[in-house]
């Protein structure tokens, strides 16, 4: 019988071939590993957690915890919930301190420090006037509160000087007047996915992603590919305007008019208000989006930059070194900042 | 009979072996995939689950949310809330959703269907699915 | 007697080289009437022209059956038309796979393997390489890997059918007188 070496070289020539076809392969195969999701109802959105590159039990766990993390938060923050301290705030007379959790302080002041850097463009002051228009209300409303109703919040706001929301310390905070009431939907959401994102990172996940409804933070990558966002179209819902690819520690987030809206006699009314209007806030834009290094900043100078309009609303930017902006122009014509990540983007 | 005589007369009793074994290994392993569950979709109220849905049946669902009945639908392996006016209602800004991991939702209902499973290995099937989408 | 694998036959050198031709002559015969037949699609062929490879595998060696499965595989393709389409090319990935399964084999010798249990082995390898060249360079959809079971079991049958058609075709071939003169 021949040495069966002979037989072995032509096995390893067929070998090598295999080997070659397979990692000629290897570059197409669009990614291997998809990053694992899940989603929950939470902060009265669809809340999405992606993790990569974590064993499955691991990142569940992990992702469990986020949720918790942010539900904690939503039980604390919220003016929907009754139970929570910022409710309890809403219902209390006003004019007394009150002591609240140390977490709801600090995101007030950082609220409070915006609001005054924005010239009180944003302001966490608004739950009686949100309350007014109702666009939290299930169904939603379908015409404008009564012009008496404004009016009357109009006066009672101007009675109140500066925001009307006053720290002390050992965590106490009042409000000073009844057109007064916190309404954190601004920047509470922000600041719970940037928690979110901690105890996912506390957890050992390094690589993820997490929307709260257009709030969103990333971290890392997928396996070296990056994250792959979407922009929506402020007038096709389906619709995508531009592609942000983004990778590290990011936070990217979006107001726009089509949240929450209705429609009356032609006039589009949105969920966005402008403190100096008493309503809906007409700046000439449709949308905003904020890249930034943590969501609350991000979540936050959204609102504020849509209120302002684009040029104080760039303006306003240039005092948050690293944050960059998108806005859509009511006809559509987008403009951003240089240091804005966004790839492939065409006008709606 | 005279291919079982022509089959013992042919082959050794090391091949029978094979055979057996090959067999074994290609029945098992065919049967592990074969009773591998159908795509599923789990429908949750206030996070927590009530129903699941196979979506190899196709069939309307109605379940109670917390402003009313939402309508779940199943056609083709996919799945999708039916209208219900609001601009709050993901699920008709979603549409049909069809992928493990994949979720569509009423928000003011606090009722969300989401398939089940993890996104397999040939994840984004078009160059259109995001990871996310700011909005 | 059983299984035919009792080592060569001392065939002259020139006789070797005819029988090689006749059973590839024989192999791309029944390679193209076997893609005339109707079937449920290209992957559901019993197989038959693996049978003069084995024959040659068993008789003349492994270069023997190299000679006549790639002899087939190009000469039948010819004959067919489909040289260097995707089903010349899972034709061929298949016959390596078949050949590197006799390679495989011939390193252990006194593996009490018969003709049935290398046919068998050459079949699955046969269809295993024919389903991955298909998945890299046709579908290029890792689903069809779970489609691997039917495909083995489909082969497992044909496996077994050529191993005992062979040890027939042997039984006459080792008779042949033929074999041991020069022509």
């Amino acid at each position: 019988m021949k040495p069966w070496t002979r037989w072995l070289g032509w096995l390893g020539l067929f070998g090598l071939g295999m080997l070659f076809l397979l990692v000629s392969r290897l570059p197409g195969e669009p990614e291997a590993e998809p990053p694992l999701l899940e989603t929950r109802l939470l902060m009265g959105t669809l809340v999405s957690i992606s993790t990569w590159g974590v064993e499955e039990k691991q990142a569940e766990a992990a992702m469990e915890q986020a949720f918790a993390e942010m539900s904690r938060i939503e039980g604390m923050m919220s003016r929907f919930i009754p139970t929570s301290p910022v409710s309890g705030l809403n219902d209390a007379p006003r004019g007394a301190f009150h002591t609240v959790p140390a977490e709801l302080i600090s995101v007030v002041s950082k609220g409070l420090e915006i609001g005054q850097l924005s010239g009180g463009a944003f302001d966490i002051g608004l739950g009686p006037l949100s309350d007014l228009w109702g666009f939290s209300r299930e169904p939603p409303p379908e015409t404008p509160p009564a012009p008496d109703a404004l009016k009357k919040w109009r006066e009672e706001r101007d009675r109140t000087p500066g925001p009307g929301i006053e720290l002390a310390s050992d965590n106490r905070l009042r409000l000073t007047g009844p057109a007064i009431g916190l309404d954190l939907g601004g920047i509470a959401k922000g600041y719970a996915v940037e928690r979110a994102m901690e105890m996912l990172r506390q957890a050992g996940v390094v690589n993820a992603l997490i929307n709260a409804g257009g709030d969103m933070r990333i971290a890392g990558s997928k396996g070296g590919k990056p994250w792959h966002i979407g922009l929506r179209d402020p007038r096709k819902p389906d619709g995508v305007v531009a592609v942000m690819d983004l990778t590290g520690s990011k936070a990217l987030a979006t107001s726009g008019d089509y949240e929450r809206f209705f429609m009356a006699d032609g006039v589009r009314y949105h969920h966005i208000l402008d403190p100096k209007q008493g309503g809906s806030s007409r700046s000439g834009l449709m949308a905003v989006s904020i890249q930034a290094a943590d969501s609350l900043t991000a979540d936050a100078l959204s609102t504020a930059v849509f209120v302002l309009g684009e040029s104080a609303g760039l303006a306003l930017l240039q005092q948050f070194p690293g944050c960059e902006a998108l806005l859509i122009r009511e006809d559509g014509q987008m403009v951003q900042t240089p240091g804005f990540v966004a790839t492939r983007s065409k006008t709606p | 009979m005279k291919w079982l005589e022509l089959f013992l007369r042919a082959s050794t009793p090391t091949d029978r072996f094979v055979l057996g074994i090959s067999a074994a290994g290609i029945l098992s392993s065919g049967w592990l995939i074969t009773s591998e569950p159908g795509k599923r979709a789990v429908v949750f109220r206030d996070n927590r689950p009530v129903m699941t849905l196979a979506l190899d049946q196709d069939r309307k669902q109605e379940v109670s949310g917390r402003l009313g009945p939402v309508i779940i639908q199943v056609e083709q392996g996919r799945v999708r809330l039916l209208e219900y006016q609001s601009p709050r209602m993901i699920g008709t800004r979603t549409g049909w959703i069809q992928g493990a991991g994949r979720a569509t939702a009423c928000v003011p209902c606090g009722v969300l269907v989401r398939v089940e499973g993890k996104q397999k290995g040939s994840a984004p099937s078009s160059a259109h699915e995001f990871d996310a989408v700011s909005e | 007697m059983s299984g035919h694998v009792s080592g060569y036959l001392s065939i002259p050198p020139l006789r070797r080289d005819l029988l090689i031709a006749y059973l590839a002559a024989a192999a791309v015969t029944v390679h193209v009437l076997e893609a005339a037949l109707p079937g449920p699609g290209p992957w559901f062929k019993p197989g038959l022209a693996n049978v003069f490879a084995l024959v040659a595998f068993l008789r003349l060696g492994w270069r023997g059956a190299m000679a006549v499965t790639l002899m087939r595989i190009l000469a039948g393709s010819l004959a067919l038309g489909t040289l260097f389409t995707p089903g010349f090319f899972l034709s061929f990935f298949g016959g390596c796979g078949a050949l590197a399964m006799l390679a495989l084999l011939r390193m252990i010798p006194s593996s009490g393997l018969g003709v049935v249990g290398i046919s068998l082995l050459a079949a699955l390898a046969h269809m295993a390489a024919q389903i991955v060249a298909a998945w890299l360079l046709i579908i290029g959809h890792a689903g069809i890997l779970a489609a691997l079971p039917w495909f083995l079991a489909g082969s497992w049958i044909s496996g077994v059918l050529n191993g005992l058609l062979t040890y027939l075709l042997l039984e006459h071939f080792d008779r042949h007188h033929a074999l041991l003169t020069e022509p």
